[in-house]
């Protein structure tokens, strides 16, 4: 019996370390139970786009159609983009709006749909602070009232028939339509429209101008497909897409992407911005992720292939 | 004979003392919260409620901005759950919510409250405003092979196909009176704010909801701490998201099978399976999704400040 009774207590004595062991070892190896609800309040994931691609691969993602679509742009282009960044950038950061359109009058002579464009600009801009003005409950948010305050400023003393009188508006303003990639693929040819749009794609600082080149670029299937993977083929989220990258594009072009842009103050003025947060990270809180995340990576794409030719700002002077 | 019994009498309190032992180690290794598990935020069902059931729309509790200030911090209140009767119009709205044929649900509520009751024409609001979202995408040109939104409105599709097309038109706050734009007076502002307490219906919490903010009731300051100021017609939108959550918990419809959810995520587009916390962090803004966190933290509150 004694050996039974030997046996009988190794294998009690064995039952109780794993008892023991059991305690210690299996609450550190159990998946700890977390409540579900920390899933859907964590941020989604962001994809990584933040890394900037070589060209090298920018143009492996364009099929062989597609790459001869985004063939280099002559020089004479580059400078002629150079002469318009430099006044957009002007109007962007200008302190008195007016005063910066009277000192570059001579655009109207030299490239009347450029003119319009810019003065264009600066009048919806301007009368947006107007409309803003006659809602008073908008000077009580905290987050508009800074912008507002600075639009007053910016715009005071615009008046756009100061610049007006005596001319063919209307002709500038088809002047200025007929410059866009699908006018002139109507015009001259499909060539010679997807030239327009990818020449504008590379080097416009106009975010206007820049998403109705995407936009006609994405509708010709001139984009890579590879960007669109996270966005799918909805219309209305590549329109969003397109927009964030243009305004993204325009805003690096100009070497400001904080808030002292004119286009940065009207938009905090109509929606409320944080001024405390960069233009980039304002713009990320203010679109659903993948919107953002679809347009930084178009945008990012698309600096990568302008910068297989050199950008305009990077030009000397004449 | 008797060392034998003496060496069996050893055994068993060896067992009995090994038995307790693993019993012991059993409920450590589990732990105290080794219950079920803690149901997720988008999860939460009735349960999660102590909304009493009653529609008291006096303003026997006359808000303020003191009150509401005062109603407590922005933390998950989870009171315990109440032991309600079973209430016939939340389970039919479950159904209509959840359900496979919310028509056919709709149509025994009609038989059974009459066309123009209240929680009929709540039931039939849900599901037009969920159909109207199939319509919307016909119309806005939409096809098939959207993988953000297909699943949604296949889902919705099959739930609408018994159900007349609904009109497209939704009365918001910027197609209403500017009349209606007038700052409420006192008495409306607290009786709006006393709705907001007790009120079930959807609609008459977001109608109280904007009266509360027109008439300046609700402190924006409390809502918000980054010092945003919500427009009305901003105020409107998010306010709907919120209160679509917190009746998404109430009636434990906040599941990708939702109505709610397969809305949303049809037109705006979410991953497939994305319960309404998920498929709002998709579609809405960051922006967007505090300020609607910020409204929803903020009902919860002051429903329960006097419970």
């Amino acid at each position: 019996m004694a050996p039974r009774r030997r046996l009988r207590l190794r294998l009690l004595a064995a039952l109780l370390l794993i008892g023991l062991a059991a305690v210690w070892i299996l609450p550190r190896t159990l998946p700890i139970a977390r409540p579900e609800s920390a899933a859907p309040s964590s941020p989604a994931p962001r994809s990584s786009a933040a890394a900037v691609q070589p060209a090298a691969h920018a143009r492996a993602l364009l099929t062989p159609a597609q790459a001869q679509a985004w063939a280099p742009t002559d020089a004479a282009s580059m400078h002629a983009r150079r002469a318009e960044l430099e006044s957009y950038r002007e109007l962007a950061l200008a302190p008195s709006l007016q005063a910066a359109l009277a000192a570059m009058q001579d655009w109207r002579d030299r490239d009347p749909a450029w003119w319009y464009r810019l003065l264009d600009r600066v009048d919806a801009i301007c009368r947006q602070q107007l409309e803003l003005d006659g809602r008073p409950e908008l000077a009580q948010d905290p987050q508009r009232q800074w912008a507002l305050e600075e639009l007053r400023r910016r715009c005071a003393g615009f008046h756009f028939r100061d610049y007006t009188a005596g001319a063919d508006v209307h002709g500038w303003q088809l002047l200025d339509q007929a410059r866009r990639p699908a006018a002139v693929a109507r015009a001259e040819g499909e060539a010679a429209g997807h030239a327009r749009a990818v020449d504008n794609a590379r080097y416009s600082i106009d975010p206007e101008e820049l998403a109705a080149s995407l936009d006609y670029l994405d509708r010709q299937q001139l984009l890579p497909a590879a960007l669109w993977q996270q966005l799918g083929p909805s219309r209305s989220d590549r329109d969003a897409a397109i927009n964030v990258a243009s305004l993204l594009v325009s805003c690096q072009r100009l070497g400001h992407c904080d808030l002292s842009v004119l286009e940065h103050v009207a938009a905090c003025a109509e929606v409320g911005c944080n001024p405390a947060l960069p233009a980039p990270e304002l713009l990320r809180s203010l679109l659903p992720p993948r919107h953002y995340e679809s347009g930084l990576a178009l945008a990012q794409w698309l600096q990568t292939m302008s910068m297989t030719a050199p950008l305009p700002s990077a030009m000397p002077r004449d | 004979m008797s060392a034998q019994r003496l060496a069996q009498g050893r055994a068993v309190a060896w067992s009995g003392l090994l038995l307790i032992l693993a019993i012991i180690a059993l409920s450590m290794t589990l732990g105290p919260g080794s219950g079920p598990r803690p149901p997720a935020a988008h999860q939460l069902d009735a349960n999660n409620s102590s909304d009493g059931a009653s529609h008291d729309t006096s303003a026997g509790s006359a808000g303020s901005t003191q009150a509401i200030a005062a109603a407590g911090p922005v933390t998950s209140p989870r009171p315990s759950a109440p032991v309600e009767a079973p209430d016939p119009f939340r389970q039919s709205l479950r159904a209509v919510l959840i359900g496979a044929e919310p028509a056919r649900e709709v149509l025994a509520a009609e038989a059974m409250w009459g066309e123009t009751d209240p929680r009929t024409l709540r039931l039939r609001d849900r599901l037009d405003e969920a159909c109207r979202a199939v319509v919307l995408l016909r119309l806005d040109g939409s096809t098939a092979g959207d993988p953000y939104r297909d699943w949604a409105r296949r889902e919705l599709e099959a739930r609408c196909r018994d159900w007349p097309e609904p009109s497209l038109y939704a009365p918001t706050e910027d197609t209403r009176s500017p009349v209606l734009d007038a700052a409420p007076d006192a008495a409306a502002a607290a009786q709006a704010l006393a709705l907001l307490r007790h009120s079930q219906d959807e609609g008459e919490l977001l109608k109280a909801w904007l009266v509360a903010m027109r008439a300046g009731a609700i402190a924006q300051e409390e809502l918000f701490v980054d010092g945003r100021r919500l427009l009305p017609t901003e105020s409107e939108e998010l306010a709907r998201h919120a209160l679509v959550w917190l009746q998404c918990q109430r009636q434990g419809a906040c599941g990708p099978d939702s109505l709610y959810v397969l809305r949303l995520c049809a037109l705006g587009g979410c991953r497939p399976g994305s319960h309404l916390l998920e498929a709002y962090e998709q579609v809405l803004s960051p922006r967007e999704f505090q300020a609607v966190r910020a409204i929803h933290d903020w009902l919860l509150r002051w429903r329960h400040a006097d419970a």
